[in-house]
């Protein structure tokens, strides 16, 4: 049944998505630590939205403190269109 | 007591002594305001994600320590009229702990750090039990 929307076309393309902090619980969230932080920011310094990270609404959520936080401090760019 | 912990960057083209004087003048304002340091981490210069007041790279100086609302506060006015202070932001980390607790666990973790993976445990709790009260502080505009 839920092919019904989808008539001829293929249904879409999903993987099953795990949270990565749930998944290793040695992964913490902290806002000194840019390297783990950069990796769910686009280029230009957005945060990835959840439907894409795949990550759980409590770990989004400290991840979203944690990468502004990072930002305030200049250890995350607010965006990079400004200078370099 | 509270547990803060409060990162500040220090202007990267300061002298070794000044940059010293810029450490010990927080320090000595916590010790002032009845709070104990608990750690200090320098990490020395690094390239900031933007520039602040024209500088490009800045000096990370992280600070741990236990208070009350005065000692935060008093602390952020400091770095506030420092000219030597390019940022600083403030986290509380948990509302009620014992520093004596806190410094003996330190202590400990020192004596594990001939072994690596040290504050790695420690710091997963820590933003456990974070509450989201951070303070900016901009120095310039």
């Amino acid at each position: 049944m839920a092919r019904r929307g989808f008539r001829g076309r293929r249904p879409p393309f999903h993987r099953r998505k795990v949270c990565r902090f749930c998944a290793d619980s040695s992964l913490a969230i902290d806002y000194k630590d840019p390297k783990t932080l950069r990796y769910f920011t686009t280029e230009r310094g957005k945060i990835i939205p959840r439907r894409i990270s795949g990550n759980c609404a409590r770990h989004q959520r400290l991840l979203t403190v944690a990468i502004k936080r990072a930002r305030s401090i200049a250890l995350l760019p607010y965006t990079t269109s400004t200078v370099r | 007591m509270r547990h803060y912990e409060t990162i500040f960057i220090v202007d990267p083209d300061l002298s070794d002594e000044d940059y010293q004087a810029a450490l010990a003048k927080s320090n000595e304002a916590i010790e002032k305001q009845k709070g104990v340091v608990v750690k200090v981490q320098e990490w020395g210069k690094q390239r900031l994600a933007y520039p602040i007041k024209r500088k490009e790279k800045g000096s990370y100086v992280v600070v741990n320590y236990c208070g009350d609302g005065g000692t935060s506060a008093e602390l952020e006015r400091l770095l506030k009229l420092d000219d030597r202070i390019l940022k600083a932001m403030t986290v509380k980390l948990e509302e009620s702990v014992d520093p004596e607790e806190l410094l003996r666990q330190e202590k400990e973790a020192q004596e594990k750090s001939a072994s690596p993976g040290e504050g790695a445990s420690e710091e997963g709790q820590e933003s456990e039990s974070e509450t989201a009260e951070s303070t900016e502080g901009e120095s310039n505009g």
